[in-house]
């Protein structure tokens, strides 16, 4: 059994650490390097940062900040964010990235998954609450046969809210792909995850449980172990 | 890049975790502006209503500064059986163990001193890892409070004043009477950092960490609350009364505006110098900010004192030299530097050289 993976999410905004509420009202929690110290320091499965104003201010991602964040850090780092460009993910891959995380320019998906590979290719599936899903399902059939090598299933009107990850869509999108689906928003603790495991996720993803909660992704790795499931400690 | 504003009111940046701006004003400034439509005498009888609940007795977690001071009077005043409870600072000063014992000359206090070893490895480990040498002071601040409670049958513990009140917070935290376990994860100064991620390092054991988690509780449940959020908080008020007791008060660096606050750890001015580099304001800031919302100093006078002296490294503080400080811990100055440099905010920091200052570079840049 393949283990299942927990993944740190970190939205910055600059160097500054910031958590919202349905990708709205951001709050200033902090220095971006403090929550890039820990999560290296865990040794975390993997470890996610969106900067999330690159695209707002029209700018490509930060490669300063993914230096910064990176250096010294030996965790798999996915990195997203005002990523147009073959060029954002060369700059990136080279500034410390393992993973480039694509939201809306996925047209460069094809390209970039073969001069990078798949595997450096996660495409972000942003999705709010009025679309089914079968349209989620087609929507990542459609990202697998780009090339992506992994999709990031964020539910949008969850993020922040701590009210459980969307188990019907996890459960719609796993088994329509053949590649890993990591489930994001909503996530408010270890029997969250649990559950979205078991509705067919290959990874969850999570934010403010590890910000603002005295969770750990070690307690969860040792959570689902005792409930049957891979996890790695 | 996340640039630094400044309140239109006081002088807090946007900066800060945590501080909304609306229309350009700081949600500190939106909260006391609030302050005349609260209801106080209303909330004076929820405080005596609260102690009557639990048979008058309450724990005082207090550092022996100006704020418990303040607390421990004004509860044994409305007639509660206080108890004070001081969880050892990573450095107490000479005149913070003054101040401790002249506080308990009114109330039996238990102190707790953890094992000072992993307290350093702690002060060096928070350091190193979320630019935060005091991590294992706000962790102990927010715990041995509750141990204590447990261990001697208090359910009730009476903290100060609420931060997101007084300097500001999310929507809506400001109105928060009693201090959580969610309130402590998310605003309790751990910075996402938990007491469980040090075990294992550094040969810190489980036992070790126990000293920053709060107990399980069997027994009835503990409600602690601010008591800010019954009685209009007021710091100098706080002071006047606390020195009237017999609190002594020193300015324990020029980077501070207040000589009555946070004069009993020495490690102090090295936290709030990496809270400059950080979040780019210093104590002083935030301490003088709190006097432009009363009235006591106009902002423009505030603004320059922020120029000249907000962020200034400590050499000394408290009357400790920096060097001790450090020794104490086994933390070479080189390495403090990199920690330092490591958490700064380089987007609205610079190093101004020959002697690389770190200043902000909205004064940098300044005519």
């Amino acid at each position: 059994m393949l283990a299942k993976r927990i993944i740190p999410t970190m939205l910055v905004r600059g160097r500054t650490l910031v958590k919202g509420e349905r990708f709205n009202g951001w709050r200033s929690i902090g220095h971006a390097a403090q929550a890039a110290r820990i999560h290296a320091a865990r040794g975390v499965d993997e470890l996610c940062i969106l900067d999330i104003a690159a695209t707002a201010e029209g700018r490509g991602p930060d490669l300063d900040l993914v230096r910064e964040l990176s250096d010294g850090c030996f965790i798999p780092i996915t990195v997203g964010g005002g990523v147009k460009t073959l060029h954002d993910i060369d700059a990136l891959l080279r500034a410390g990235a393992d993973k480039v995380c694509i939201g809306r320019s996925q047209h460069i998906i094809p390209a970039a998954s073969d001069r990078f590979g798949k595997q450096a290719i996660v495409a972000s599936l942003d999705y709010g609450p009025n679309k089914g899903t079968p349209w989620q399902s087609m929507e990542a059939q459609g990202l697998e046969a780009f090339g992506a090598g992994e999709i990031l299933l964020q539910a949008m009107d969850r993020d922040g809210l701590m009210c459980g990850y969307d188990l019907a869509t996890i459960a719609a999108v796993s088994p329509a792909v053949s590649i890993p689906v990591i489930a994001s928003g909503g996530c408010s603790g270890y029997a969250d995850m649990l559950a979205a495991f078991r509705a067919g996720a290959d990874a969850c993803a999570a934010g403010a449980l590890f910000a603002f909660t005295d969770d750990t992704p070690k307690g969860a790795a040792q959570y689902l172990k005792t409930h049957g499931l891979e996890a790695r400690l | 890049m996340s640039a630094l504003l400044r309140c239109s009111k006081c002088v807090m940046p946007s900066t800060r975790p945590d501080t909304p701006f609306i229309n350009g004003v700081c949600s500190a400034c939106l909260t006391y502006e609030r302050r005349p439509s609260v209801d106080w005498d209303a909330r004076r009888g929820e405080l005596l209503a609260l102690l009557d609940r639990h048979d008058g007795r309450v724990l005082v977690p207090s550092s022996g500064g100006k704020d418990s001071t303040y607390q421990v009077l004004t509860l044994l005043e409305l007639g509660a059986d206080v108890t004070i409870v001081t969880a050892r600072t990573c450095h107490l000063t000479a005149i913070g163990r003054r101040n401790i014992d002249n506080l308990a000359r009114y109330a039996r206090t238990i102190e707790v001193t953890p094992n000072m070893t992993v307290r350093a490895k702690l002060n060096r480990l928070g350091l190193e890892m979320v630019g935060d040498i005091s991590w294992p002071e706000h962790a102990a601040i927010f715990s041995t409070p509750f141990n204590v409670a447990l261990d001697t049958k208090h359910t009730l513990l009476m903290y100060g004043e609420n931060s997101q009140n007084q300097y500001g917070g999310p929507l809506g935290s400001e109105d928060a009477k009693q201090l959580t376990m969610r309130w402590r994860s998310e605003f309790g100064g751990f910075l996402g950092l938990r007491p469980a991620d040090f075990v294992g390092i550094e040969g810190i054991t489980e036992r070790d960490m126990e000293d920053y988690m709060v107990r399980a509780n069997q027994s009835a449940p503990i409600e602690a609350h601010f008591l800010g959020q019954y009685i209009a908080w007021d710091s100098h008020r706080n002071a006047e009364v606390a020195m009237a007791a017999g609190m002594k008060v020193l300015l324990p660096t020029n980077a501070n505006w207040w000589a009555a606050e946070n004069l009993d750890n020495a490690q102090t001015g090295i936290h709030d110098h990496a809270m400059f580099r950080k979040y780019g304001f210093g104590r002083g800031c935030q301490q003088i900010s709190v006097d432009v919302r009363a009235g006591r100093i106009t902002r423009d006078a505030a603004m320059n004192y922020v120029r000249v002296w907000d962020g200034l490294f400590p050499m000394t503080y408290a009357g400790v030299e920096r060097d001790e400080m450090l020794e104490r811990i086994s933390l070479s100055p080189g390495k403090l530097m990199a920690d330092l440099d490591r958490f700064t905010n380089w987007d609205i920091c610079e190093k101004q050289q020959p002697v690389g200052k770190v200043v902000l570079k909205e004064f940098a840049h300044a005519g």
